[in-house]
């Protein structure tokens, strides 16, 4: 996949890679503002003529947030809420290297899984940015702890990377792709029944 | 049929809470019209039952029930009509009936075909007698027992724990009026609410803290005027000067507005949000009479079936009781009740001979008394022999006879809670093998509470349980172990001791303490939940707890880190993910909102007996020999004896403790329990083999230190390399032990058997 394909996307004008709401909103305004280029009609004919499953797949909503040195995705459809963190207690006997204990969220006692442990990353940065976020149904919750919080951002997936031979063929990777933004930087999007799978794991 | 969803309920379920509320008022309903067979108008509300059944089963195409309810139903239009009159045999088949029904309405949906097919010809058969002419009352003289209902006015509750329905009243005609008033609920979502509620109480008090914030404000705006004044002082009275100064001054006043507004508000949303938790609380009770309505019936068949004749009083059916103790309440309640009819009350002549009325009593009461829930069962009937329980004690060899021989008569009765210790000589229906009241004093002391027997010769006996009020709230002692919240339930404490770590003497170089004259040893708490010793201050806080009871129990001191104080805690169940967590009961959340977990005091107790036998638990030594000088302890993993034993003797010469593990999954999960300072390791081992078990340990960050040397037969280089690949510090040949390499390359890593850490 090239670079100048996800430039000449991201210049089509519907697709925000990495690009926040109120930037997406400016650009719409100026849309409406001027008259369309015959080039873009084209575009946006394609697009809306293309099928719905198609369309969908391109803007889908992930959660961005900041790990150690790393951006990880997680699909809003996983993670639930974003909350400040709260105190964790640890359960005796319990010593799975990534199980946390449980904490309070929101009145709800709510089992912790240590994700920096899960992926082999290490916390950093300041601690106030850092941020719980809730994962799972809401009948077997998990929180875990991110270093901070992105927000949601739209990726289109078929921009999506492959992971590195050493994570996807790895037993406990948990990577199902890399989302490219500008500058050589990705997010590692997380496959959502891996990290469901792994985070059953610490209960082991 | 349909099972459309109604807010969480199906249409069966609607069904069963009817059938549920409409059996009950028929079942009252019908026994106390065969206690008095001419009160035409009781049987009006048993006819709208019937009726109401009918079209309830109707609607969800239960054609069975529906033939059924229509059969009693026609019945009890004849009763109403005069055109028949109820009697004893005509009841019977009305109560079958009714049984059937609550039958129905107890199994599950998906079990409703199969108990068509099998009930259907027991329901053609009753609903055909019911149609036919009322049965003939061949023996309805001797069956008319009456059963009488005598309800107390309600008990006036305490206000925190107010009834969820309204007082039941004095007949049994006016419970379906009662019913109307509750609403069903589902359990998870009641448990929900009070969570959010707890929650609720504790973010209010956040305002406290936003308080003194802006009361802080108000002090610099305070100062701020004050400086402007001084500087009206020194540089004249400037007209802009006066102005910054007037509006310091207006700002000032605001502030102390909203200051006051504010604090009014958080006081409401603090004390709104208390009675919100308690009400919530309080929306877990249920009057003890939900338990009770099937005990008049159970009362008369039993005693119609023994041919003894009994009269029931129910006290206090309005009490409320959280429902998780009532639910625990049923069964003992109802095994009180077989055992008094059974062996407590004689026959009606015996009764007579001994100038007692023929018609026997049996009391069931509840009420509430100084923060307990008293239930009481009591019989007017021949009461317990003190000395056939002293004479069992002794061929029992339970006690020697000079020790029986000086036992009170209530000592005596608390044998009768032993297991199997019975003093019925023969075996019945009704009450088993008379074993079973050891059932009633387990369940007591798993709610937290107490049971005694109390009964005199020839006048009767009593069972007494004291109850807590709710399960949903434990008063506990609060205290840190290992940095985290823990709470230890008030009624499995026999004593909390502050005292300085300097009085603390030994007793083979395990710390002890006098406590009444009793030696208790101390063990470390942190240490038996796994988390490490305990650090210790000037003062030791120790929970002492007990195995057994009287003056037979054994007692611990469980060292903590801190005592923070005493709190009533609301219980909330561990994530069923979670399964059985060792040494906790549950969690609750500590005044701030953090969680903390409630200590299983049997459990551990049971552990420290259990490690203390093994050899794996020393009680805590002094803290000097303790924390300062400590043996380093090695982990051997292999699966061969020979190699293990010769590795564990040589270690242990070198002055090392050392543990064994059997293969790589057991010392996987030994290094995760427990501290050690170096792990040995075979490679060829069954289920998880040492270059895995190496790997695995490695995977996790707080090992990565850990010094590992592998052990092998293989002396081929790939074997090294996979070895060291794996996370290994070192790869030894077995021929390591003929030399010194073993000991040295041991000494090497991990430096000599002693640690000052």
């Amino acid at each position: 996949m090239s670079a100048d394909r996800i430039s000449s996307i991201s210049q089509g004008g519907h697709v925000s890679l990495g690009e926040d709401a109120a930037t997406t909103s400016e650009r719409l305004r100026s849309l409406l503002a001027r008259p369309i280029p015959p080039e873009e009609l084209d575009e946006n004919t394609r697009s809306v003529a293309a099928p719905a499953g198609r369309r969908q797949r391109f803007a889908r909503p992930i959660l961005v947030v900041q790990l150690g040195p790393e951006l990880l995705g997680l699909d809003v459809g996983l993670a639930r809420r974003v909350v400040r963190v709260a105190k964790t207690h640890r359960i005796p006997h319990r010593t799975h290297d990534a199980f946390g204990g449980i904490a309070n969220v929101g009145g709800e006692l709510v089992l912790v899984a240590r994700l920096d442990r899960l992926l082999g990353l290490d916390h950093a940065g300041d601690e106030s940015a850092r941020r719980m976020v809730v994962l799972g149904d809401e009948r077997r919750p998990w929180v875990v702890v991110v270093d901070r919080v992105e927000g949601v951002r739209r990726f289109d997936a078929e921009q999506f990377l492959t992971a590195p031979a050493t994570v996807a063929r790895a037993l406990d990777g948990m990577t199902e792709a890399l989302a490219p933004l500008d500058d050589n930087a990705f997010v590692s999007i997380l496959d959502s029944s891996r990290l469901a799978r792994g985070l059953e794991r610490c209960l082991s | 049929m349909s099972a459309g969803d109604l807010g969480g309920f199906s249409l069966f379920d609607l069904f069963r809470a009817e059938a549920e509320t409409h059996g009950r008022s028929l079942n009252d309903g019908l026994l106390a019209l065969e206690a008095n067979p001419d009160d035409v108008v009781a049987i009006e509300p048993l006819m709208r039952a019937a009726h109401s059944l009918k079209g309830a089963a109707r609607i969800i195409g239960l054609d069975l029930a529906v033939k059924l309810a229509h059969a009693m139903e026609d019945v009890l239009v004849a009763a109403q009509k005069g055109r028949e009159r109820l009697a004893s045999p005509r009841i019977d088949q009305l109560l079958r009936g009714t049984d059937l029904l609550a039958k129905l309405a107890a199994i599950s949906e998906a079990e409703l075909t199969q108990w068509n097919a099998a009930h259907q010809a027991e329901v053609d058969v009753l609903a055909a007698a019911l149609a036919a002419a009322p049965p003939a009352a061949a023996f309805a003289s001797a069956a008319a027992v009456p059963v009488a209902e005598a309800f107390t006015p309600a008990i006036a509750p305490p206000s925190l724990l107010q009834p969820a329905a309204a007082p039941a009243s004095t007949v049994p005609a006016a419970a379906a009026s009662v019913e109307a008033k509750t609403v069903r609920v589902s359990a998870d979502s009641v448990d929900r609410i009070m969570r959010l509620a707890g929650e609720m109480t504790v973010e209010s008090r956040r305002f406290t803290g936003l308080r003194d914030r802006m009361l802080a404000l108000k002090e610099r705006l305070l100062d701020l005027g004050e400086t402007i004044e001084r500087l009206e002082g020194e540089v004249g009275s400037h007209p802009r000067v006066r102005e910054a100064g007037a509006r310091v001054r207006d700002a000032f006043r605001d502030a102390a507005h909203h200051l006051a507004a504010s604090d009014e508000l958080s006081q409401r949303v603090e004390e709104t949000s208390t009675s919100l938790y308690h009400a919530t609380l309080g929306s877990r009770m249920r009057p003890f009479g939900d338990i009770t309505h099937g005990f008049p019936r159970l009362v008369r068949d039993l005693a119609k079936e023994l041919g003894k004749q009994v009269k029931l009083d129910l006290v206090g059916a309005s009490v409320p009781v959280d429902r998780d103790i009532l639910a625990r309440l049923e069964a003992p309640l109802n095994h009180m009740v077989r055992n008094a009819i059974d062996h407590g009350i004689e026959m009606p002549n015996d009764r007579i001979a001994a100038s007692k009325a023929p018609m026997a009593r049996i009391a069931i009461e509840a009420r509430h008394q100084a923060g307990h829930l008293i239930v009481r069962v009591s019989d007017d009937g021949r009461g317990i022999d003190p000395e056939r329980i002293r004479a069992k004690v002794v061929s029992r060899s339970l006690a020697a006879p000079e020790m029986a021989e000086r036992m009170s008569i209530a000592e005596l009765l608390e044998f009768l809670f032993l297991p199997g210790f019975s003093t019925a000589s023969t075996v019945t229906e009704i009450s088993g093998r008379g074993v079973g009241l050891d059932v009633v004093q387990s369940t007591a002391q798993e709610i937290g509470g107490k049971a005694a027997i109390e009964s005199r010769l020839g006048k009767g006996t009593a069972f007494r349980l004291e109850l807590p009020l709710t399960l949903s709230v434990v008063r506990a002692a609060v205290v840190e172990i290992a940095g985290e919240p823990y709470a230890f339930p008030l009624v499995r404490l026999e004593r909390v001791v502050r005292m300085p770590y300097a009085e603390l003497t030994t007793v083979e170089g395990r710390q002890q303490f006098m406590l009444d004259g009793v030696s208790v040893g101390t063990v470390d708490a942190s240490v038996l939940l796994g988390l490490g010793e305990t650090e210790r201050d000037d003062t030791a806080s120790i929970m002492v707890v007990a195995h057994g009871r009287g003056d037979e129990a054994e007692r611990y001191g469980l060292l903590v880190a801190n005592f923070e104080g005493e709190s009533d805690l609301v219980v909330r169940t561990l994530d069923a993910r979670l399964g059985r967590v060792s040494h906790v009961s549950a969690a609750a959340l500590t005044e701030t909102g953090e969680p903390l977990l409630i200590v299983d005091v049997d459990d551990l107790v049971q552990s420290v007996r259990q490690l203390l036998s093994e050899g794996r638990l020393r009680g805590t030594s002094s803290s000097v020999a303790s924390s300062q000088r400590r043996k380093r302890r090695v982990l051997v993993v292999d699966d061969s004896l020979t190699v293990r034993e010769v590795e564990r003797q040589l270690l242990t010469r070198l002055g090392y403790d050392v543990d064994v593990a059997v293969d790589g999954a057991d010392g996987l999960n030994a290094v995760r329990q427990g501290s050690y300072s170096l792990v040995v390791s075979d490679v060829d081992m069954p289920r998880m083999n040492g270059f895995e078990f190496v790997a695995a340990v490695r995977r996790e960050a707080r090992f990565a230190d850990l010094p590992i040397i592998i052990v092998s037969y293989k002396d081929r280089e790939e074997d090294r390399i996979a070895g060291m690949q794996a996370g290994a510090n070192a790869y030894l040949t077995k021929g390591a032990f003929r030399d010194d390499t073993f000991a040295r390359t041991v000494s090497d890593l991990v430096g000599g058997p002693e640690t000052n850490d």
